[in-house]
């Protein structure tokens, strides 16, 4: 088949492990500083760690709204970057989010974020079934 | 994860301030807009637009985080002053914030200047002023 082929999130066997959290609404905020200070001097641009910071807040926010009011948070870093978000919600069928390449019509229903996810890390994928959801999300340090 | 209370007030920081000057009301957002403080802004902007202003811009200079929970609010708030013929726009969006609106394709919608149904009539109602 052509086009693009999906991007996709390595495994992480062997990074370095290096926040471990979890989350409600309350603690969306402060978990996002303690990843933005744990990627910082990473050899990331300013721009990619920026970008990576703003994919896992969005992805914070899917988990709290929709994904049963909290979740969890891994990260971890090698040079490249990789963050895993999981809740334990009733999942949605994921395929229409990943890999897209055509800009959603942003609207007031909302529905932006996991498309701010894709466009600002180099790569994220989405495992959501009945028992809950993760999505993985890579951003890489040039090189 | 262990989290003061300090440290949940701050996060839930949003600053509104709403300046009148007749003409315009102008909203200058500082803080952070997100899941927390989102409600605050839109039942904000709804109340201006029930008490009678059509001319609304917000002023993002001072706001430092804003995610796609913040730009849908905007997005329903434009779209709520589009229907009384009035027009919201958004200036001085930087960093994180400028960056999730030109993802999104939000900065053309809500740029000042860009079109949309009751432009016209708002532009001129402002001249009259």
């Amino acid at each position: 088949v052509d086009g693009p082929q999906p991007r996709r999130v390595p495994a992480v066997d062997g990074y370095r492990l290096v926040l471990t959290t979890s989350f409600a609404a309350a603690q969306v905020a402060t978990v996002r500083r303690q990843v933005a200070h744990a990627v910082e001097d990473r050899g990331l641009s300013d721009d990619a760690a920026e970008g990576f910071v703003i994919a896992v807040h969005e992805v914070m926010t899917n988990a709290v709204r929709h994904g049963g009011g909290s979740g969890r948070l891994r990260l971890w870093a090698d040079g490249d970057v990789v963050c895993e978000v999981s809740d334990e919600g009733g999942g949605f069928v994921a395929m229409p989010y990943v890999d897209r390449v055509e800009r959603p019509q942003a609207t007031s229903a909302g529905g932006m974020g996991l498309w701010i996810a894709q466009q600002t890390t180099d790569a994220m994928t989405i495992e959501s079934g009945s028992s809950g959801t993760t999505v993985r999300m890579i951003t890489r340090r040039p090189g | 994860v262990s989290v003061s209370g300090a440290e949940r007030q701050r996060d839930a920081d949003l600053g509104i301030d709403v300046d009148d000057d007749g003409a315009l009301i102008r909203v200058a957002l500082s803080g952070e807009l997100d899941l927390i403080s989102v409600d605050r802004l839109r039942d904000c902007l709804g109340d201006l637009v029930t008490q009678g202003h059509r001319l609304v811009e917000v002023d993002m200079r001072r706001l430092a985080w804003c995610d796609s929970l913040g730009l849908a609010a905007l997005l329903g708030a434009a779209e709520i002053c589009r229907e009384v013929g009035g027009r919201l726009t958004v200036t001085g969006a930087t960093g994180p914030v400028a960056r999730v609106m030109m993802v999104t394709g939000v900065d053309e919608i809500l740029r000042s200047g860009s079109g949309g149904a009751g432009e016209g009539e708002a532009v001129a109602g402002q001249k009259l002023l």
